[in-house]
């Protein structure tokens, strides 16, 4: 399975593709897709990818000093946040018509003495031998973060195989603000009332986009077993 | 992010140990992937159906697990006769000239299937021969096992120009098979002879596996002609068509065996068997993954079971959370083992989803299973081909005829792990 995601700035006259390439499916996903697999989550809507982050920093998940496979690749997918998220909902902008939820975040945790206490496992390999233990837990009361909310028109199905999740950052939203990184999230995998978002695929710029009333950014991320006939890989160049 | 599905065949002995005989990877066909992505958009609002489970989880997991061969082991092809026992499976040593009246019993006013059996030649007179065919090339596009699983009966019925019974002038008073005695084709192996109640020459060809009250097994010696292993009934010797025939010596037999799958009651008729989650299966008490597929969180090496403790991840296993991996395990006990190599063998296996789709228009959610029919419609998921027929037995004196040295009485139960692992794949 793979993740492809196409970055776009619409200006009045033209557009401007900003990235056209794959971005990592994070070990969120793997938790979703199996806990579905073997029948342990509840309903199978609470994993459809329901929220969206956008940040200012860059997750290095290329570089894992614990990965499993060290000499042919050092990157590591065991992540479950950005690594700058927008915290100030004022900066989407006090006209923004995004809609934004203060929710809980999900992760798994991690404790090397015997369940006592528990950490949020990032970039690191499970692997390694001071890992004992797991669960999956939520971010404290005091740690909420903030959430793009995603709408069923924003989901599609493309194809038999892959899905699209096409959000639109409008003129009016986050200006000002450098965005670097992306981050996208399933509901919630533990069958809260409300929902708290596990992160299901990231993706970081190698230039930030700093967003300006003179454009919309449209995102459009897609997911599934992208192949030959269905690949969304042709980078478009802008238009005048 | 690589879905990579690895199957691996145990061979379990009397004593309750294990061998590993086969570890091989798999095909993750079409169908798992719009399963994944059905899921990621199944949206919230089919929830407004009264009582519907719509939205359950059980919709979207793997629900079945069938077993089949190469497409010309199941029937031939319209040329072929079901004499040519070197190609197709049981049925067997005798032509298909009007199906042969070897199914006709001594007494005609008794069922004439009350003496059911299963023949086939042998390679070496006590175990079945095994064929070196192969099913086709895996495709990630197909849609089943194999194109067509039709036999030698369907052939037959497609392509006779008069009415099937009218071969009750021939004295073959059984022959009467109408279309709706024939179960579907699915590219598979279909559990039609699920019990003696539906034995008949239609299910005798369709098998593939032994109905729940047992019936017999015989093996003939490959170099007998069709007139050294039947006789004409001697009271008939002289009388007029119908004859009644019956067989003469074999060079081995088994007598009632009784298929495990339909004595328990997890496969259906059309071939499928039934997949659980672990919490729900009938056995997950005692383990036992002979009465349907247990499917679980799993270590990717291991050949137990993880317990799952709900609550997203297990603890204490570094392993599945490594590599999050989804079990299917099962096990073909002998008994029918024996009957599938009468069948030409499983060289290969599937995993199949629910087709929500089709399954809907027929049945709301959860959708109910019972056997042997059922309103459940399937999607390929997976699926494995093996190069060496999984019912292939070497007996422990070649050649000897002694019932302890049999190969056919020598099988034991056979685990399959089917695991599908959700790894970092190289390219991200």
């Amino acid at each position: 399975m793979k993740g492809h995601i196409k970055v776009t700035k619409v200006y009045d006259d033209h557009e401007e593709v900003v990235i056209d390439e794959s971005n990592i499916l994070t070990q969120g996903f793997k938790v979703d897709v199996v806990s579905v697999l073997i029948g342990e989550d509840t309903e199978v809507p609470k994993i459809v990818p329901g929220y969206f982050q956008i940040g200012t920093g860059s997750v290095g998940y290329e570089v894992c000093a614990n990965s499993p496979v060290p000499i042919q690749r050092s990157a590591s997918d065991v992540f479950f946040k950005l690594d700058g998220p927008i915290t100030d909902v004022a900066r989407y902008g006090t006209n923004s018509p995004l809609l934004l939820q203060n929710l809980h975040r999900s992760f798994v945790a991690s404790s090397i003495d015997q369940g006592s206490t528990y950490e949020e496992v990032f970039l690191s390999s499970f692997s390694t031998p001071s890992f004992q233990s797991s669960s999956l837990e939520t971010s404290t009361t005091d740690n909420r973060e903030w959430f793009i909310s995603l709408e069923p028109k924003n989901l599609t199905k493309f194809f038999l195989d892959s899905i699209n999740i096409r959000l639109v950052i409008d003129k009016q939203t986050a200006n000002g603000v450098a965005m670097k990184e992306f981050g996208l999230f399933t509901k919630s995998v533990l069958s809260y009332k409300d929902d708290r978002p596990l992160l299901c695929a990231y993706k970081h710029l190698t230039t930030a986009i700093t967003k300006s009333p003179t454009f919309k950014v449209h995102i459009d991320w897609n997911i599934g077993f992208l192949g030959n006939t269905n690949i969304y890989d042709n980078v478009t160049p802008g238009k005048l | 992010m690589k879905l990579i599905g690895e199957v691996e065949v145990f061979k379990i002995y009397e004593d309750g140990t294990s061998k590993s005989v086969i570890r091989e990877n798999n095909m993750v066909v079409d169908g798992a992937s719009e399963v994944i992505v059905d899921m990621l958009t199944t949206p919230y609002s089919l929830k407004n159906v009264d009582n519907s489970a719509a939205l359950d989880c059980s919709n979207f997991m793997v629900q079945a697990v069938s077993f089949g061969k190469a497409q010309k082991l199941y029937g031939g092809s319209v040329a072929m006769s079901a004499a040519q026992t070197s190609d197709i499976g049981m049925h067997s040593v005798f032509n298909n000239r009007a199906f042969s009246s070897v199914y006709v019993a001594k007494d005609p006013t008794s069922d004439v299937l009350s003496s059911a059996w299963i023949g086939g030649v042998s390679l070496d007179g006590s175990s079945f021969r095994s064929s070196t065919d192969l099913p086709k090339s895996p495709n990630p596009r197909d849609l089943r096992l194999e194109d067509s699983s039709k036999t030698q009966i369907e052939f037959y019925y497609e392509n006779s120009a008069a009415a099937l019974s009218s071969y009750a002038d021939q004295g073959i008073v059984t022959f009467n098979p109408t279309s709706a005695t024939l179960l579907g084709d699915y590219g598979h192996n279909l559990n039609s002879l699920y019990a003696s109640s539906v034995k008949s020459i239609a299910t005798l060809h369709q098998g593939c596996y032994a109905p729940s009250d047992g019936m017999d097994l015989y093996i003939f010696d490959g170099s007998r002609t069709k007139p050294d292993i039947e006789a004409i009934d001697p009271e008939a010797v002289g009388a007029a068509a119908p004859y009644n025939v019956y067989l003469l010596t074999s060079t081995a037999k088994l007598e009632s065996v009784s298929g495990h799958y339909n004595r328990v009651g997890c496969l259906d008729q059309n071939g499928f068997l039934r997949a659980y989650p672990l919490q729900y299966h009938p056995a997950s008490a005692t383990g036992d993954t002979s009465i349907g597929v247990s499917i679980s969180a799993a270590d990717t090496n291991s050949l137990g079971t993880l317990s799952y403790t709900g609550g997203g991840l297990l603890a204490g296993s570094t392993a599945f959370l490594e590599r999050p991996t989804v079990c299917y395990n099962f096990t073909i006990s002998a008994p029918d083992l024996k009957a599938l190599a009468a069948y030409k063998g499983v060289t290969n296996i599937g995993l199949w989803a629910l087709d929500l789709k089709e399954t809907l228009k027929l049945e709301a959610a959860p959708i109910s299973w019972t056997t042997p029919t059922n309103n459940r419609k399937y999607k390929l998921f997976a699926k494995k081909i093996f190069s060496e027929d999984l019912t292939y037995i070497q007996d422990i004196n070649a050649g000897g005829l002694l019932a302890s040295d049999a190969g056919i009485g020598n099988y034991s139960n056979l685990n399959i792990q089917w695991r599908m692992n959700f790894a970092f794949g190289d390219s991200y």
